[in-house]
């Protein structure tokens, strides 16, 4: 094969500013600024930055090859999660799921799983291979006679049974029973795990706050001689307000800020912040987590109490 | 242990086979490759269906084209396409559309957890077909350039919002970058696929990549065009606030390597270093044991050393006293 540009300029490109690469994907970010707009001018740069990449994954960027099948295969290095080349999920990260009562109880006693059965038992009546459950089972086999029919026509009622009790109907509703338990069961597992979900939200810095302030105060001194709990900060009650000085230097300042504030060409105001701010919304809604605010006052904000006061002279008089 | 939802019998499955799809749908810490559907609008061109066909033809298997027309007016309500993204377990989206307000429109979206995360429409212009000579096995995975420094910038348009153009231009990597791989054949690396932005213009070129002996361990590069170019104009965007896109990148806690503090591989020689670290203050240097006597009596095995060498020796090795 002829041997293109012999030379190290056959290979190399020069950039301005470094390109940033990612192998895992194959990407290379050149922010060199673009001098032309013709498909020849975009396929030398192309050109170009094809090189590179191929350079990096060849040689420059130290990554591991082995020869698969008479082919030479490059182990691609582990994907950049930084901001520049980080890539969405599809879907959520899988969230952790509570073990079962049985496993529980099985890591408990050091019970190992069991081992898998095989899927095809020998049977020795028809001499041949047949699957240990399902359609056309082994188990089957051993319950006919040579006629086809079951074996299991006659049952021995023993002493302690009682005769008037069908032993195959017996049989049957006992199965669905242990079915019942079985689903019984399951759903009460499924009811731990999504239980645990919820519990596992942590209680709000400011309710754990809010739960210790109330314990503290129900105590015969009000809390005022309590010894201190390591960690507990002291609770700002009362004080007086702050009011900014009458007179400050920087008045024109401030004045010119409230102005500008108010007559922005563009307020701010992010319409898709303010649209996942009313998604939440309506999520808590659906899920009962929002308490009506001001629900001391009617729906037109007028005070629920009554009345104002000055009419009741007036009803007074007319009686 | 993490089981999934089939696993641990919160969603019940009827059979093996509903099992397996159940398993194979389920939210997982290493991903299947993201599975992209071409839709079409109401009214369609011949340009969008030439466009399908060839980004179908890339993206395959991992790929779904949709018969039927489906009258959907993705940036009035979205709600179809996300419909359409759950019953196929896909999340990229390709939507194509034409009428004389928006000639030849190309919407691409990505969904997270099947809602809607990035949405993006395009006018198509300057369509090259790709070549039917072109020989590019289905599902390789192309070379990717972002070339321009318009890509790291943010445009803000009239009406106060802004087009992030990093986040569009990974949206399209997202698109275009076909599987995760953990290898890669080197000769598998044939299609090259540029993107240039100017003056809100995307321009996609692709090429089939050549590689020629240079005499060195690196090949030089040479491009052939096959066409699969087009001129890309930047009409509308819906893209997510930046805590959304942050949710929707974070990754589970087993996929980033541990970086071992201590542990360094030279760069040039392949061998591992390490570090190892002494409190000082306990280590005093004056009194370090050298009473081994049978260690320190042993002979050291002796170096030839030529007459230029020695001037060397004596000249460099300067023992600081400690």
């Amino acid at each position: 094969m002829e041997v293109e540009n012999v030379g190290v300029s056959s290979i190399e490109v020069d950039k301005i500013l470094e390109p940033q690469f990612d192998l895992k994907d194959l990407l290379i970010y050149d922010s060199n600024e673009l001098t032309g707009k013709s498909n020849e001018y975009l396929k030398d740069l192309a050109r170009d930055n094809a090189q590179l990449l191929i350079n990096q994954i060849f040689k420059r960027a130290g990554l591991e090859t082995e020869i698969v099948n008479d082919s030479v295969v490059t182990e691609l290095p582990e994907k950049k999660y930084d901001d520049v080349f980080v890539q969405p999920r599809e879907k959520p990260i899988p969230k952790k799921s509570a073990q079962t009562k049985w496993e529980a109880f099985a890591t408990l006693k050091g019970i190992n799983a069991k081992k898998k059965k095989s899927r095809m038992v020998w049977c020795e009546i028809t001499n041949s291979w047949k699957p240990r459950w399902g359609y056309m089972r082994a188990e089957k086999a051993s319950q006919l006679n040579k006629n086809g029919e079951s074996k299991d026509w006659i049952r021995v009622i023993k002493p302690h049974e009682d005769p008037n009790v069908d032993p195959w109907e017996k049989e049957k509703t006992e199965k669905k029973e242990r079915v019942a338990k079985n689903e019984h069961a399951r759903l009460k597992n499924v009811a731990r795990q999504k239980g645990m979900n919820n519990a596992k939200r942590q209680q709000d810095k400011n309710e754990l706050r809010d739960s210790f302030r109330k314990a503290k105060f129900s105590t015969a001194s009000l809390g005022n001689f309590d010894e201190a709990v390591a960690g507990e900060k002291k609770e700002k009650n009362g004080g007086k307000k702050k009011y900014n000085a009458l007179f400050s230097k920087d008045a024109d300042n401030e004045s010119k800020q409230i102005l500008d504030l108010m007559s922005a060409k563009n307020p701010k105001f992010n319409k898709n912040a303010a649209a996942d701010k009313v998604l939440n919304f309506e999520k808590k809604k659906a899920a009962g987590k929002v308490q009506k605010r001001n629900s001391h006052l009617k729906a037109d904000g007028k005070s629920r109490k009554g009345k104002p006061t000055g009419n009741k002279v007036a009803n007074r008089r007319q009686r | 242990m993490v089981k999934t939802a089939v696993e641990a019998g919160v969603v019940r499955a009827k059979n093996a086979r509903q099992k397996r799809k159940l398993e194979n749908e389920a939210p997982k810490v290493f991903e299947n490759a993201k599975s992209t559907i071409f839709i079409k609008g109401g009214n369609v061109s011949d340009v969008i269906t030439s466009v399908f066909k060839d980004l179908h033809r890339l993206k395959s298997p991992n790929s779904i084209v949709f018969k039927k027309k489906n009258i959907v007016r993705p940036f009035e309500d979205a709600s179809s396409l996300e419909f359409f993204s759950k019953k196929t377990d896909s999340s990229l989206i390709g939507f194509g559309s034409h009428n004389k307000k928006r000639p030849h429109n190309f919407v691409i979206a990505r969904t997270f957890d099947y809602q809607i995360l990035d949405m993006i429409e395009l006018g198509i212009g300057n369509y090259v077909p790709l070549h039917p000579s072109a020989e590019i096995a289905m599902g390789t995975k192309p070379l990717m350039s972002f070339a321009g420094d318009a890509w790291e910038n943010e445009l803000e348009l009239k009406d106060g919002s802004k087009i992030d153009f990093k986040r569009i231009r990974n949206l399209l990597v997202d698109f275009f970058r076909g599987s995760t791989v953990d290898k890669i054949r080197r000769t598998g690396l044939e299609l090259m696929m540029q993107f240039t932005l100017q003056e809100g213009v995307i321009s996609m070129r692709s090429y089939k990549v050549i590689m020629k002996k240079s005499g060195q361990e690196e090949p030089r590069v040479e491009l052939e065009s096959i066409g699969l170019n087009m001129d890309l104009t930047i009409r509308r965007t819906q893209l997510s606030t930046p805590t959304n896109f942050k949710k929707a990148c974070k990754q589970p806690s087993g996929i980033k390597e541990k970086n071992k503090k201590n542990i360094t591989k030279d760069g040039l020689t392949g061998e591992v270093r390490g570090t190892v670290h002494l409190p000082s203050a306990r280590q005093n240097l004056d009194e370090i044991a050298l009473n081994h006597k049978k260690v320190m009596q042993r002979p050291m095995p002796e170096k030839e050393i030529d007459s230029e060498d020695e001037k060397e020796f004596d000249e460099d090795v300067e023992m600081e006293e400690l």
